[in-house]
């Protein structure tokens, strides 16, 4: 997790799932609670499930309560489609680079 | 013993060096005179010079007794030199008995010395021995006992050495039973001092002592060695009896609570956990080990019972089952299980068991155990509630227990009752998994006329995991609702709100004839839970249309299904929607697709997809591959769980859910029957 100004970026790599969802959670909270602008670092991430989901889904519905922007990276194609899967991608703001988003 | 201390000190003071020197001083004065008067008076007293000498080496040393002697010589010299009598036979016989006497005396002096010194050290060693910790005993040829210091006495039961020496054999041995350290008595013949007096060379030994008047317990290590002669033969026998008792306690105790704990969290299945314990507390601890739990019915039920003898178990097994306690009787286990306070009784009065029984038979058969001693403690649950009791029981043995045993056991009671308490936790959140897991799922899939159903449910995990995936298939108004879905979350959490869900919407789908309201009803009912409450679904209306079906399909958040179409490949169906309870608002659309007789429809949670192989991720075109050519609802099942076993490695952290629906070939009663209907 690096800081740019109020901006947060959290870098997350490999699996997001049971195993790992909670630190992640952890991150991207302390993130929010510090910073006016999160940014989420999917780019190499290999594969999310529910729990990898509801972390992505719980920073989206934090930036839309409190106004702190939120973005991601583009995730890999696979990861991708389980957000359109969901619905969620309408409601991402969704950029290639994460320094240009938290700028 | 005293005696060689007095003699010790006497001839301590024999060797002062005034009296030495006073003894020389007076010698050589003596010599000096009878020399004057030899002189002076008459050649005879030249011979009784040579009392001198004597004198000396009397009270003297070596060194002193040979000037001595010099000094007589020399006075029968000059007695000759006076006298002109070399020649003179008289003389000569004379100063032969002095130069004779003078060399004896001489050799006296030696002799005397070397013993006063033997006698010296001997003393100082028996003082030594005397003064020691250690119990040492000398034993002879017969194995009569010739020596022992204090500490021997004191060990060996005695009031002073005097008592323990002038005591037989009999009753030496006869204060005490003496058992070897795996509880076998020590026979006459294994006594450390016969063996090594039969020439055996003994490494320390351990051995149990149990008093038999008082009960105690003590541990020894006896070392033994013979003490040869010139010749090599065995004379005496030196025993060091060392009284171990205090660290050999701390080593049992230490080697029982560590055994005892590994026999506790070996297994769920505390009444066999529970028996090892009670078997390694037996011969060690007690002759006997008991442990005794309550049951509903408010008898004291006894779980595991010790002894090394296994008759002697087999026994108390009966005795046990004939007059079982109840937790209402006075006393005993009874009382313990009440207030939790640990009983030690080192001596169990007879009066005490006349009131623990229930008949005179009773009273015979616990009189023929013959117990002296017993503790029971309380097994304690962490709350410190107590949840059973453990007794223990000397009585063969004559052991008496002492408050360092009633430590013990209280702590082999604490770990017992932790133990117990766990397995009973476990077993019962176990049980309330299985009750909750019953409460996600329907109880049994129904038998929908013109439609095959086939479901596969695995939950992650160990059996108490609750999982987060349902599924779910019921009548509605106008056909029958199939549906399978994913709850965020693990757990008992997740497993509430997986029954909310299905529940919520299988009650809804009732209600509405669109599975659309349906879905965005359930949608609204998780987002107004407090906290993350989301879900996935799918779902899938089935009304018949002839001999085939219509099936409209709506997913949220969900894989889409796929459909098998007469053994054929696997194609998904349906369009995505919003996951529910995440949003306020969502998009959701319905997907009609119709199901031909022989046709399988295949519904499934990401369980599935996201399941662990060795390299990466069964994923969908495993899936889509593994259920190709599904010929109907159990075989496509049957296809996703070989797939998955063939592909899966470790243990997976997601459940699975799959739901097959196939419709039928329609049969020809019914088709007749429609038939008729329709011509009516």
């Amino acid at each position: 997790m690096h800081s740019e100004g109020s901006a947060e970026i959290v870098v997350v790599r490999g699996e997001i799932d049971l195993a790992t969802a909670d630190a992640v959670r952890a991150d991207v909270r302390a993130a929010f609670e510090r910073a006016e602008a999160v940014v989420l670092d999917l780019r190499e991430v290999d594969f999310m499930d529910t729990q990898g989901l509801a972390v992505v889904i719980e920073a989206q519905q934090a930036s839309a309560e409190d106004g702190t922007r939120f973005a991601i990276t583009r995730a890999p194609d696979h990861v991708h489609r389980l957000f359109d899967m969901i619905g969620l991608t309408p409601r991402l703001t969704v950029v290639d680079d994460p320094a240009a988003a938290a700028s | 013993m005293t005696d060689l201390r007095a003699a010790s000190a006497r001839l301590g003071a024999a060797e002062n060096p005034g009296r030495r020197s006073a003894a020389t001083v007076i010698s050589l004065a003596a010599v000096a005179a009878l020399t004057i008067l030899d002189a002076s008076w008459s050649e005879v007293i030249s011979a009784t010079v040579v009392v001198a000498p004597f004198i000396a080496a009397m009270f003297a040393g070596v060194r002193q007794t040979a000037l001595v002697a010099a000094a007589s010589i020399a006075s029968a010299l000059l007695s000759g030199i006076w006298n002109d009598n070399f020649a003179d036979a008289g003389y000569l016989v004379r100063a032969a008995i002095v130069i004779v006497g003078g060399a004896f005396s001489i050799l006296a002096a030696r002799t005397r010395e070397d013993a006063v010194r033997a006698e010296t050290l001997g003393g100082q060693l028996i003082a030594a021995l005397s003064n020691l910790a250690e119990a040492v005993v000398l034993q002879d040829r017969e194995q009569r006992l010739v020596y022992a210091n204090e500490a021997a006495a004191e060990t060996l039961g005695f009031s002073s050495v005097d008592a323990l020496l002038a005591a037989t054999p009999e009753r030496q041995d006869g204060l005490a039973d003496y058992y070897n350290e795996d509880g076998t008595p020590l026979t006459p013949e294994q006594y450390p001092s016969r063996r090594v007096l039969s020439g055996e060379e003994l490494a320390p030994h351990r051995v149990r002592v149990i008093n038999r008047a008082t009960g105690e317990e003590r541990w020894r290590l006896t070392s033994s060695r013979g003490v040869r002669d010139g010749r090599g033969e065995i004379q005496l026998v030196v025993t060091v009896i060392e009284d171990i008792t205090d660290q050999r306690r701390a080593e049992l105790a230490q080697r029982l609570l560590g055994r005892a704990g590994a026999a506790l969290s070996s297994s769920l299945n505390y009444e066999h956990t529970l028996q090892e314990v009670a078997d390694l507390s037996v011969p060690d601890l007690a002759d006997w080990c008991g442990v005794s739990i309550p049951d509903h019915h408010g008898l004291i039920k006894q779980v595991a019972v010790a002894h090394s003898d296994p008759e002697k178990v087999a026994f108390a097994r009966r005795l046990g089952e004939r007059y079982p306690s109840r937790v209402g009787d006075p006393g005993g286990a009874a009382q313990v299980l009440r207030d939790g306070m640990s009983q030690l009784i080192p001596e169990i009065p007879d009066e005490l068991l006349e009131q623990a029984v229930v008949d005179d038979e009773h009273l015979e058969l616990i009189r023929s155990i013959g117990i002296r001693s017993g503790i029971v403690v309380p097994m304690t649950a962490a709350s410190g509630r107590p949840i059973g009791v453990l007794s223990l029981v000397n009585a063969e043995s004559g052991r008496v227990f002492t408050e360092a045993d009633l430590e013990l056991c209280e702590e082999l009671g604490r770990r017992a009752g932790i133990a117990v308490e766990n397995a009973r936790l476990y077993t019962e959140r176990t049980v309330i998994a299985h009750t909750l897991q019953r409460a996600l799922l329907p109880p049994g899939l129904p038998e929908i006329p013109g439609f095959s159903l086939s479901a596969l449910y695995r939950p992650a995990g160990e059996e108490n995991w609750v999982g987060g995936d349902f599924y779910d298939a019921f009548a509605v108004r106008d056909g029958w609702v199939a549906v399978v879905g994913d709850v965020a979350g693990r757990g008992a959490q997740a497993a509430a709100l997986t029954a909310f869900a299905r529940h919520v919407f299988r009650t809804s789908a009732q209600l509405h004839d669109d599975p659309l309201d349906a879905v965005a009803y359930l949608n609204q009912q998780l987002y107004d839970r407090p906290g993350q409450a989301m879900c996935t679904l799918c779902c899938v209306h089935l009304r018949a249309r002839g001999p085939a079906a219509e099936a409209t399909i709506v997913c949220a958040g969900h894989p889409l299904p796929y459909t098998v179409r007469q053994a054929g490949a696997a194609e998904p169906v349906g369009a995505w929607g919003t996951m529910l309870g995440a949003w306020r608002e969502g998009g959701w659309s319905r997907s009609t697709t119709t199901l031909e007789p022989g046709d399988v429809l295949v519904l499934y949670t990401d369980g599935v997809t996201d399941a662990t192989g060795a390299a990466d991720r069964y994923g969908d075109d495993r899936l889509r591959a593994a259920l190709a050519e599904s010929r109907d609802a159990e075989d496509a099942l049957r296809r996703i769980a070989d797939g998955l076993a063939d592909f899966e490695t470790g243990e997976q952290s997601d459940d699975t859910a799959a739901l097959a629906i196939m419709r039928s070939e329609p049969a020809a009663g019914s088709a007749s029957g429609d038939q008729l209907g329709s011509a009516a």
